[in-house]
């Protein structure tokens, strides 16, 4: 027979152990998803695309581009609080809620509804992804990604907080490894003291999904590392074919016609795709290559390096269509002056 | 010209001092209007005296005689041409196409015309929005990826020519 005590004791040593094996396996848990996220760069980057949609902000945004010689820096007030979003102010402003977006720039409206989300392919598949030194950005401690090319040359550096996931800034090198494009905050808090965000307004999409391309217009389902992941029609017929390589994305917008090089903007500079005289232009947004092609006038926007996005646009010249336009292509083509 | 198109004959015919004086006038007048036609003018002036500054050519000692005589007379390659007579008109009619086939060449073309103008799509100048389109894509790229940094873009003003 054992002591009164003991028996008391019994059930509170086990109440203790196994409390203690609960924190301690809590802990082993967190710590090994910190592990994995930190340890896997692909994981830490698809983390913080979630933290995007999760972590309330307020702070400042800046963003620096080059174009040429020059260098180009502005600041935009940035906040979000759930799937709410407010960039900017003004004119110049970007509004969005779930999937829609409100966007006001130079005067023009413009509406994007479609709440579509689709599969982002894996960007360890077009880039080699790699866990750098940790570093500080706005006073907080960050994970750094680094993607490189497959010639080795660093093309873009991520840098993830460390305690919210939230992506603190992001860099674009060109060939050179000088800096092409940079977005990142320079005030920022976090939780529960961003501010709501204002109502948004009535988003009605006027940009539809489709998958009813004409035929007339070049569609390929891969552009290099490149993946279609959405085909869209525009009010006033434009095309618009939506890629991704799972860290850049790349719009290519299809228009009947030739291009009107005199009333295109100043700037940029001139080049070719696949024999096409074309213009590049270098924006906050990214590189915009335009050229015009077998009676199509092609618009190229992405936010990958410049020579990336210049290397799998010509793959579009190869991409089939039809018969009848070749005919009409081959007929007309030498009067189709530009 | 109210009667008369301006054509090379007619520069040829007023560079000859061959006009009536109310053509000369109206060809003056078509001249003075058109350095096209004043190109063509100098053209054919430069034709004609190329053409008289050709160096004479003398027959051969015998051809006026054998001409006078009635003889056949050697052509260049030292053959006899035929004496027939060639009627120039006949001729001519023989080798002008007959009219059920202008009718059908020029219904033909009339075709090719109609169906260049309607049945191939135009293709008008373009000028692509591209701030637009630049936006348009930030909008996309922004849903399921980092808003923020995405919409940043849209927010800046674009600044495209330099």
């Amino acid at each position: 027979m054992r002591p009164a005590g003991a028996r008391r004791a019994r059930p509170a040593t086990v109440g203790r152990v196994v409390l203690i094996a609960a924190v301690v396996g809590a802990a082993l848990l967190v710590v090994g998803t910190e592990a994995m996220a930190g340890d896997d760069p692909a994981a830490l980057l698809r983390k913080a695309r979630e933290a995007s949609a999760t972590v309330n902000v307020a702070g400042t945004v800046e963003v620096r581009w080059v174009d040429g010689d020059e260098v180009f820096v502005e600041r935009v007030g940035a906040r979000s609080r759930g799937d709410a979003y407010v960039v900017g102010r003004g004119d110049h402003l970007a509004v969005g809620r779930g999937g829609a977006r409100y966007t006001a720039d130079d005067g023009v409206a413009t509406r994007w509804g479609s709440g579509d989300e689709v599969q982002v392919p894996s960007p360890s598949a077009a880039w080699d992804l790699q866990l750098d030194d940790p570093a500080r950005v706005v006073g907080r401690a960050a994970l750094v990604v680094t993607a490189s090319d497959p010639a080795g040359r660093v093309r873009a550096r991520f840098f993830v907080d460390r305690a919210t996931h939230l992506l603190l800034r992001r860099d674009v090198f060109d060939r050179s490894g000088d800096l092409a494009r940079s977005v990142r905050f320079v005030r920022l808090s976090t939780g529960d003291a961003a501010p709501a965000v204002p109502q948004l307004p009535d988003a009605r999409s006027d940009v539809a999904a489709t998958n009813d391309i004409p035929g007339s217009f070049a569609a390929p389902e891969r552009l290099g590392k490149f993946r279609l992941l959405g085909r869209y029609q525009h009010p006033d017929g434009t095309v618009q074919l939506f890629y991704g390589d799972g860290l850049f994305s790349l719009s290519v917008f299809e228009q009947n016609g030739l291009v009107d090089w005199g009333a295109m903007p100043d700037g940029g500079t001139r080049g070719s795709v696949e024999g096409n005289r074309a213009r590049t232009y270098s924006t906050s947004a990214g590189t915009i290559v335009v050229w015009g092609e077998q009676g199509l006038v092609i618009t190229g926007v992405s936010d990958a390096p410049a020579d990336t996005v210049q290397g799998v646009l010509p793959a579009l010249a190869s991409d089939d269509r039809s018969t009848v336009d070749e005919v009409v292509d081959f007929v007309f083509g030498p009067f189709g002056w530009e | 010209m109210s009667e008369h198109e301006l054509t090379e004959d007619l520069l040829s015919a007023y560079l000859d001092d061959e006009l009536a004086a109310s053509e000369r006038a109206e060809v003056e007048a078509r001249l003075a209007a058109s350095t096209e036609w004043q190109a063509i003018l100098d053209e054919v002036r430069a034709t004609r005296g190329a053409l008289r500054g050709l160096p004479a050519v003398d027959g051969p000692p015998e051809f006026w005689a054998r001409v006078i005589a009635g003889d056949p007379v050697p052509d260049a390659t030292g053959r006899a041409a035929s004496d027939q007579v060639i009627d120039l008109g006949a001729e001519r009619r023989r080798r002008r196409m007959p009219r059920w086939a202008v009718a059908a060449a020029g219904a033909a073309a009339a075709a090719v015309i109609v169906v260049g103008v309607v049945a191939v799509p135009q293709r008008d100048r373009v000028r692509p929005a591209v701030a637009v389109l630049s936006n348009e894509h930030a909008a996309r790229s922004s849903v399921g990826n980092d808003v923020i940094s995405s919409l940043a873009s849209i927010a800046v003003p674009t600044k495209l020519g330099r």
